[in-house]
């Protein structure tokens, strides 16, 4: 069993994680310790989060919760207008999509080997006919994509 | 736009009916509406949620572990049964949504962009 390590409670831009003696961890939605915007690199980032915060046996209660009152007030995605840009959603289109360029991100891991800013907006490329450039890369092993494999 | 998780969700918490109504012209709800509705067990003043948070942390601590886990597994399970039957295909719906809202803001910016041309 993981378990999350003191340091790692830190590890992430937009959450604050803090637990008690008693294993009561509070999740604290935030940006720059003010209210929280949500951007794609947390969605990307939160799917982390969560799975390791599940995973750990010593949280035994998660309580969620936002800076300054507020739990989720905003969001702030660029998806549309990035694809808009990229051409990705035109009729009929297959081309490689801006989200896949970086060699680096494409892993034979799954959903966890997209990660970075440019993840956001996987789910979208499922249902535009969009090519992943990763190598091996399977794109059903992501639970949003159904049905669609990749390989190049 | 349909149909992610956020659908499931809300037919779950607030029921079928109420979600059908509510998700096509999506207003802010006050806690009270929530309450009414079932979709949270308790309001509380401004300011005072995470202070009753923890209250509640320490009642529950109180039983042991398995009995924990296992309460909120059965509390869970239905709710993940409906996302794994749904989101799936709700975020096909979503993505086919999504390419249809990028080509109308394309067909009502190209014009502009046209007529620029022509300028």
């Amino acid at each position: 069993m993981q378990r999350l390590q003191d340091n790692d409670l830190g590890s992430y831009r937009s959450l604050k994680l803090i637990r008690d003696s008693e294993g009561v961890l509070v999740a604290e939605f935030h940006s720059n310790d003010g209210p929280f915007t949500f951007t794609a690199q947390d969605h990307t980032e939160f799917v982390d989060a969560f799975y390791r915060i599940a995973q750990d046996r010593a949280n035994k209660i998660v309580i969620l919760t936002g800076a300054g009152g507020d739990f989720i007030p905003r969001d702030r995605f660029f998806i549309l207008r990035q694809r808009r840009r990229s051409r990705c959603l035109g009729p009929g289109s297959r081309r490689r999509c801006s989200a896949f360029r970086k060699p680096s991100q494409h892993t034979r891991a799954g959903h966890r080997g997209y990660r970075g800013t440019r993840s956001c907006a996987l789910r979208i490329c499922a249902t535009c006919e969009c090519d992943c450039g990763g190598r091996g890369c399977d794109l059903p092993r992501c639970p949003a994509f159904p049905g669609r494999h990749c390989a190049r | 736009m349909p149909g992610d998780g956020i659908f499931t969700t809300w037919s779950y918490r607030a029921g079928a009916g109420r979600a059908e109504a509510f998700l096509p012209n999506p207003q802010p709800l006050t806690a009270r509406t929530a309450y009414e509705w079932g979709v949270v067990a308790e309001v509380v003043p401004n300011g005072k949620a995470l202070s009753r948070a923890r209250e509640l942390a320490k009642l529950y601590l109180k039983a042991p572990e398995v009995t924990r886990r296992n309460t909120r597994v059965h509390f869970m399970q239905p709710l993940k049964e409906r996302i794994v039957r749904e989101v799936g295909y709700g975020l096909a719906l979503e993505g086919a949504s999504a390419a249809d809202l990028v080509k109308s803001m394309q067909a009502q910016s190209e014009p502009v962009a046209q007529k620029g041309k022509v300028a």
